[in-house]
């Protein structure tokens, strides 16, 4: 399977797990970008699971994105003409919900409220330990009961 | 938690998901390659090797030594971490068994030394081959190997620009091309257990040794916080600034988009990086009085981190505007003098500590249960800036500096590692529970690991942050631990939010009417 066919299979899902990362202002630009690294990665033609390989891959790019995404999405609007994209219907009350979270929490949340997997399958996904994901979750709800329970 | 919670989350998330945008196309931007391909491929998950066996293919020297680097944080009397200590190393000329490089595990090529999480592997490369500074830590599990840990390697012998893209793990700085004999240093994580590994060269020519992780000798205290009543420190107001631009005022336009950071300078005052206005401003010892160090041009440099170094001038990292949009660093005196820009490796936002050994740009996700694995030297300890091609993680430092590592263990305990120069032994401080780290400092060379523990967010935050102080006296661990009020926080994160300055440390905190910064003293 070429990378082009590996991607056109797993690009819906890879932009709807970063936009439940980052929103959808970003999630084009971070699948792109991690998909580019994967590709280019030295390891990439041995890789068997490139679901989960590819998954992780956005998880970083959307970790490494996560702090500087603010200030530069505010200081190019100033600067930048707005480019045409596509409209985007964004809840305002979500993207404040999620803002209240760190990306790895709301990794584990789309990955177990969107694609019901379990703490295990999350945690083989992103490959990280089944205890980190518990912990990222459990943060996650906490924070959020509050918000909900506004 | 409830059902209906679940349910509420699991509305959301739809919410959420159905935000999501068109994929966009198939990216077919060229693919560039730091170094050749590989001579040989490297299976996804590798299968046990052949121990025992005696034939090398290179000549592997493996070396273990007490470990160096990273963290930085400021400290009081011009000794702090972000270094490599000088307890002994030991080398040997041959590995004590190497493994046969061959079709059935190619990339197999030697055996180390037992050695102790927490430690540094020194790897030689005798043919002076080129490789990568990016190593995996693969645990033995059953008939073959899983990634548990991602490293990068401090080094020499760099050969060529850095470029992004070449490790696959995301890590915020650019992966370079190394070649010469080494040594490459890896430190091992503290937190790996004892067990069968490899350890795996991961960005360059697919090679691995086999490792064998004994428990650590490394002293260890651990702490319950619960178990210490803490003592209440009453806050002394340094700052109160309005929103806006004016004179005594800082910027902000929504939540995430505040004033961005600040630093204490050596006499008590306090130097924000109003990210909103692109200025930097001097609010004097006591308050009263404010001046504008210099302002920013979008066009030029847009300034996401600050840190005051020992000398008191200000280090100012911000994104440039040259293809790729890598950062700059531009230094600024507190009589508005003006050096740079200078070109920085760093790609992204990151954290600007000052040591006495100079100024480092760190990984911005600390505060989000990272650990701290990147820090890069970009100005020496005398403020001058270190060449674009020397800025490398993990670099070497003075064997009389100290090191401090925050790592996580996989049940949530903090695990602050502190390597003291000369002869010492490292101590790890554990904290169980799980808290989320603000901040971490040396208060001096002698005593005092600082961790601020807590979180606040942009909405109010009822949990009060708690501050824990540890030192080692005839060999035993003593604990402070202090608490302050909760704080609010414009930003997302907590980072560049809290500092220390001698025995003080300093809150920023937002509020609906502005920014302030308040002070307290650890007795």
């Amino acid at each position: 399977m070429t990378d082009e066919e590996i991607y056109r299979k797993h690009a819906d899902d890879l932009v709807r797990f970063a936009t439940g990362l980052i929103g959808p202002f970003e999630a084009r630009d971070i699948v792109t970008d991690a998909c580019l690294t994967a590709f280019r990665s030295k390891t990439w033609p041995d890789v068997t699971n490139h679901r989960a390989y590819l998954y992780r891959s956005v998880l970083n790019q959307a970790r490494s994105h996560h702090r500087s995404t603010l200030r530069r999405r505010a200081r190019e609007t100033r600067a930048a003409a707005p480019e045409a994209q596509p409209p985007v219907e964004v809840d305002v009350d979500v993207l404040a919900a999620v803002n209240k979270l760190s990306v790895q929490q709301r990794a584990a949340v789309v990955l177990t409220y969107w694609e019901d997997l379990s703490p295990t399958e999350v945690s083989t996904r992103l490959g990280i330990s089944e205890g980190t994901v518990k912990r990222h979750l459990a943060r996650a709800r906490a924070r959020l009961k509050e918000l909900l329970d506004e | 938690m409830s059902d209906r919670l679940d349910a509420r989350i699991r509305e959301m998330t739809i919410r959420l998901i159905q935000m999501s945008p068109e994929a966009p196309p198939f990216p077919e931007e060229t693919m560039v390659q730091l170094r050749p391909s590989p001579v040989t491929a490297q299976p996804p998950k590798r299968r046990r090797p052949a121990w025992g066996l005696a034939v090398a293919a290179l000549a592997v020297i493996a070396a273990v030594a007490i470990p160096a680097v990273l963290l930085g944080g400021r400290n009081n009397d011009a000794v702090e971490q972000t270094s490599t200590t000088a307890t002994p190393t030991t080398e040997t000329t041959a590995p004590p068994t190497t493994t046969t490089v061959g079709a059935a595990d190619p990339e197999i090529l030697g055996t180390l030394p037992p050695t102790e999480p927490g430690q540094t592997v020194n790897l030689f490369f005798p043919d002076e081959r080129q490789r990568g500074v990016g190593y995996s830590l693969e645990v033995s599990v059953g008939e073959g190997f899983d990634p548990r840990f991602w490293m990068i390697a401090a080094a020499e012998g760099y050969d060529g620009e850095p470029q992004t893209g070449t490790w696959e793990t995301g890590s915020d700085f650019p992966a370079v091309a190394i070649t010469g004999p080494g040594p490459d240093r890896v430190l091992i994580p503290d937190s790996a257990d004892p067990g069968d590994y490899l350890l795996c060269q991961r960005d360059g020519v697919p090679f691995c040794w086999t490792i064998q992780l004994v428990a650590s000798t490394v002293r260890t205290f651990t702490i319950d916080p619960n178990s210490i009543a803490p003592t209440d420190l009453d806050p002394t107001e340094v700052v109160n600034a309005g929103w806006g631009n004016g004179e005594f005022d800082l910027g902000l336009s929504g939540p995430g988009f505040g004033p961005c950071c600040f630093d204490v300078t050596s006499d008590g005052g306090i130097v924000f990086l109003d990210a909103e206005n692109q200025r930097l401003m001097h609010w004097l010892p006591g308050g009263g009085s404010v001046f504008p160090l210099a302002t920013f041009q979008p066009s030029e440099l847009v300034a996401d981190a600050i840190t005051v170094g020992h000398d008191d001038r200000v280090y100012v990292l911000g994104m440039s505007n040259r293809e790729g949009r890598p950062h700059d660093l531009v230094i600024i005196g507190l009589d508005g003098s003006v050096e740079g820009p200078y070109e920085t490796v760093v790609d992204s936002n990151a954290d600007l500590q000052a040591t006495t050994n100079g100024i480092f740009a760190g990984n911005a996700l600390i505060n989000e249960t990272e650990p701290v694995d990147g820090w890069i030297p970009i100005a020496t300890a005398a403020g001058i800036p270190v060449p674009l091609s020397e800025q490398r993680p993990l670099a070497d430092l003075p064997e009389d500096a100290r090191s401090l590592r925050i790592d996580f263990a996989p049940d949530g305990t903090i695990i602050a590692g502190l390597f003291p120069g000369g002869d010492s032994l490292p101590i790890q401080y554990r904290v169980s529970g799980e808290y989320f780290v603000a901040g971490a400092f040396l208060q001096n060379r002698d005593t005092a690991l600082v961790l601020v523990l807590g979180t606040a967010w942009t909405a109010d935050e009822p949990s009060d942050f708690l501050i824990l102080r540890a030192a080692v006296e005839g060999g035993t661990a003593i604990w402070d631990a202090y608490r302050i009020p909760g704080q609010q926080w414009a930003q997302m994160g907590a980072f560049g939010t809290v500092r220390m300055e001698g025995s003080t440390v300093y809150f920023m905190s937002t509020t609906p009417t502005g920014t302030a910064v308040a002070s307290y003293d650890l007795p």
